[in-house]
């Protein structure tokens, strides 16, 4: 069981989907906006996440029996940082209007609008990982994100100074990126 | 022309298909990442008509979604268990997917029960379990596909061997067939840094650390120490730039 | 179709001349063709069959060649029924103009400002012409339009493309071009040198399959690539990229000096930075310091290098323009990650010449008509350009583009690596895209047959 990669976690839930609402969450899923304006976008710690359809298994043959779901499945996955009960309690809080638009499509999703029944309810549709891979497992997203900025800010001081004498060199440098002595 | 292939109509010209679609049946991205239909004809003398992005659900900036599920052979389970249990204790056998510098996050999980244990919902009759993969990857789908296939073959059979089906990583052709048989689109995808890849990540986290102690290094210099340690540094960060 | 490991007299008798080996005629004449009637296209396609120059090795060169290819809508202008259609790869059906957001063709170079149709669909074929002399092409030019005049103009010429070489085949920035040619696994096609393969080993070189470039023979997995339907259309054919592209001489002049100035170097050193070759050709991976025009001149030496022993790129720049278009051994991976993505380039420069000197732009178009065979679009081109030229991930150069083609905002910027680096900022936009097109390139046989039709 991988579901932690340093201080990364993975979460995968599995919940099956009322054949007959289907339709309606895929339009709900369709609906939702995009980048920062995501509802996913909200808990600050989750580095990726995706919805995924799973209409029908594959039936590949060679050997194969052909297995046909009852039903269509909801998929949602997501690598964030800190420990899971955290991450919930934050989705929960934080998204909860669409999240529980999306998962009241699901089979056994409780009646009622309490944050604790959707965390209840994604935690007995949890999958474990059986191996987890990060190329950054001790970076948090707010730590990537802070470095992403300076490289940023890095790169263009280093093309706009290159004309400048010792002096004025340490001088931009310290104003732009701190360090003088008190 | 693989056994999904559909037909589409586009602009009142019927075409087929060319590839097949993924599992879930939306459309699939062609090798370089616009999601445009394929099959777009223009007839003689007609100007060529903008050709519309299908959305583009698997993408978001640089970093791109696959998500694979195959049926595996009863023998694949165990296997992989212990497999991954191995690397995910020694760390090793990742070193070259850390070298490609292709993936952010990526899991592989067993799927033997469908709904997961805690769900009401009746359970499902699985004749088979199943390999559940996720990948967040930069670059386009077919590089990420050959990258892997060329570099890491071995590995590759070693993941997807048990999995009906599989038809060997090389050539890709067919690999690549049976990749996007089985995969799903995503129908909503974020990323919390979309601007940068892997490895602009790498470079970031490697520059910063060399910036930090160069501040602390160089707060007490003057001008002619300063320009020397700080021509030293960018000597040092240039490949993170 | 079955594949064959190396090609036979047979196959280059097949094959269109120029994909296997430039004529370097000094001048040629490009005309594009509209359709406007299937049988008379077609008719017009079997008087021209027997003039198309193959690949036969020559005795003593042709004096003029002629060769032909086609869009997507020129194929189906010409009455290829839509299954048939429909066989060839998304992104030659689509065409380059819309792929254009892949491709860094945006701004200046966006496909609403092409000039001459080109990218709208309305163009059908290609006739490529080169001769000897200026009076020699004439006459080929002269006697394919008489063959397309008549009836009711339903074939037209919609643009005339000249092109004249340059001295010493040198491009309009003043650098000798076409050196880095893929060696390709087929005997009889011209001289192979050192350099043109893929890395092998420490010094040697392996040729690149033929199947890299022509439909129905192996290619580096080998296996047949995916090739139209049926095998009489693809056999022996190949795809073909047309591209305009204007070079702003005076622009790069220019920013060559005010660069040099910022930077206190030579203008000479940081163009052969910027390309990684020096002006006269000789490699900046060889020659680290100053041209070296014995070696520039040798075929056997100029291309001779690898980057393995320069992995910082202090002597090539990491982002130069060789370096970005043909890593060679630099990707790592046994040249995994390479050999699947090399072009077979057939480009001619266009307009003449900016005296030397001059840092104004005079208002005369000229530049390069790009021109490149590959057997995979996607994979070869469209890989190239929009994963080595247009970013710098791959290379660790974050989103870096190639200093003199790249799609530049005057935000960009160039490392030039170093003890210390210096750095080219901000990059300026040298080469637009003026238009383009994706044509396939059929064998002889595939010719008659589309000539006959279905």
């Amino acid at each position: 069981m991988a579901n932690t990669a340093g201080q990364a976690t993975a979460l995968s839930v599995l919940s099956p989907i009322h054949p007959e609402r289907l339709e309606s969450l895929e339009a709900t899923l369709a609906a939702l906006p995009l980048g920062e304006r995501s509802p996913l976008a909200r808990v600050a710690t989750t580095h990726f996440a995706r919805w995924v359809v799973i209409g029908q298994l594959v039936y590949e043959g060679g050997g194969q029996k052909p297995d046909t779901l009852g039903s269509p499945y909801l998929l949602f996955t997501s690598n964030f940082d800190g420990p899971l009960d955290e991450y919930l309690e934050d989705l929960s809080q934080l998204s909860f209007r669409e999240a529980h638009a999306i998962w009241s499509h699901c089979i056994g999703f409780p009646k009622g609008k309490a944050p604790r029944q959707l965390i209840d309810y994604l935690m007995s549709h949890r999958v474990d990982t059986t191996m987890f891979y990060s190329a950054y497992p001790r970076t948090t997203v707010a730590q990537i994100r802070e470095s992403l900025a300076l490289r940023r800010r890095f790169g263009e001081f280093v093309t706009r100074s290159q004309a400048l004498d010792p002096s004025a060199l340490m001088r931009a440098f310290r104003s732009a990126f701190g360090g003088s002595p008190s | 022309m693989a056994a999904n292939g559909s037909n589409v109509t586009v602009d009142g010209a019927t075409t087929t298909r060319r590839r097949p679609r993924t599992a879930n049946g939306r459309s699939v991205r062609d090798a370089n990442g616009s999601a445009a239909p394929s099959g777009v004809i223009q007839s003689a003398g007609q100007d060529l008509l903008p050709v519309l992005n299908a959305a583009r659900g698997n993408v978001d900036g640089r970093a791109t979604a696959i998500t694979v599920l195959t049926p595996m052979r009863w023998w694949g389970p165990p296997l992989l268990r212990m497999l991954f249990g191995l690397t995910s204790l020694t760390g090793l056998g990742l070193g070259t997917l850390r070298r490609l510098s292709f993936i952010h996050y990526a899991r592989w999980t067993i799927i033997d029960r469908l709904p997961p244990k805690g769900s009401p919902a009746p359970r499902e009759r699985l004749n088979h379990s199943y390999l559940f993969f996720e990948s967040n990857f930069n670059g386009t789908w077919d590089q990420y596909i050959d990258a892997f296939a060329a570099v890491v073959p071995s590995r590759m059979r070693v993941i997807w061997g048990s999995s009906f089906g599989f038809p060997g990583p090389l050539p890709t052709g067919p690999f690549k067939e049976y990749i996007r048989r089985n995969e799903f689109v995503a129908n909503h995808y974020y990323t919390a840094y979309p601007e940068a890849t892997t490895t602009m990540v790498l470079s970031s986290l490697e520059l910063e650390a060399r910036l930090r102690e160069f501040i602390d290094r160089s707060a007490r210099m003057n001008a002619g120490e300063f320009k020397r340690a700080y021509d030293r540094l960018l000597t040092s960060v240039q490949r993170c730039l | 179709m079955t594949a064959s490991t190396t090609c036979a007299r047979t196959d280059l008798r097949d094959i269109q001349g120029n994909i296997l080996r430039g004529y370097r005629h000094p001048v040629a004449m490009h005309l594009f063709v509209r359709i406007g009637d299937a049988g008379r296209g077609r008719a017009w396609l079997g008087g021209l069959v027997d003039q198309v120059t193959n690949a036969e090795p020559w005795q003593a060169k042709p004096e003029s060649t002629v060769n032909i290819a086609f869009t997507a809508a020129g194929l189906g202008a010409l009455g290829v029924p839509e299954a048939t259609l429909a066989s060839f790869p998304a992104e030659f059906l689509q065409g380059m103009a819309a792929r254009a957001d892949l491709l860094g063709d945006t701004g200046a170079s966006a496909p609403g400002r092409w000039e001459d149709g080109l990218g709208t669909g309305g163009i059908h074929a290609m006739v490529a012409l080169q001769a000897r002399s200026p009076e020699l092409l004439n006459d080929r030019v002269r006697a394919v339009e008489r063959a397309l005049e008549g009836g009711n103009g339903e074939l037209a010429v919609v643009s005339r493309q000249p092109a004249a070489r340059l001295p010493e085949y040198r491009e309009h920035f003043g650098f000798v071009d076409g050196l880095g040619q893929p060696w390709v696994d087929c005997p009889d096609t011209g001289g192979v040198y050192n350099g043109q393969g893929t890395p092998q080993g420490g010094r040697g070189w392996k040729p690149v399959a033929l199947g890299e470039f022509l439909l129905g023979h192996a290619d580096e997995e080998g296996v047949l690539p995916d090739a139209p339907a049926p095998d009489v259309l693809g056999h022996n054919g190949s795809f073909h990229v047309f591209r305009k592209l204007r070079q702003d001489v005076a622009g790069f002049r220019r920013f060559l000096r005010q660069q040099a100035a910022t930077l206190g170097a030579t203008e000479d050193l940081l163009a052969a930075k910027i390309v990684g070759r020096w002006a006269d050709g000789s490699p900046l991976e060889l020659s680290p310091d100053r041209p070296d025009p014995g070696m520039a001149r040798d075929p056997d030496r100029n291309n001779d290098f690898r980057y393995g022993g320069d992995a910082a790129g202090h002597r090539c720049p990491i982002g130069a323009h060789i370096r970005r278009a043909n890593p060679r051994d630099a990707l790592g991976f046994d040249e995994q990650m390479v050999s699947r993505h090399r072009l077979i380039r057939r480009g001619i420069p266009y307009g003449p010449p900016l005296p030397d000197g001059i840092e104004d732009d005079d208002g005369v178009d000229r530049g390069l008509l790009f021109m490149a065979a590959m057997a995979s679009l996607t994979r070869q081109f469209e890989f190239v350009q929009s994963q080595w030229l247009n970013d710098g991930n791959i290379l660790s150069l974050g989103t870096d583009r190639d200093a003199i083609t790249g799609d530049q905002d005057r935000t960009g910027k160039m490392t030039v690596q170093g003890s210390p680096p210096q750095f080219l900022w901000p990059l300026e936009l040298l080469t637009v895209t003026l238009g383009g097109e994706y044509l396939f390139m059929p064998g002889i046989t595939a010719l008659r047959w589309l000539s006959q039709g279905v």
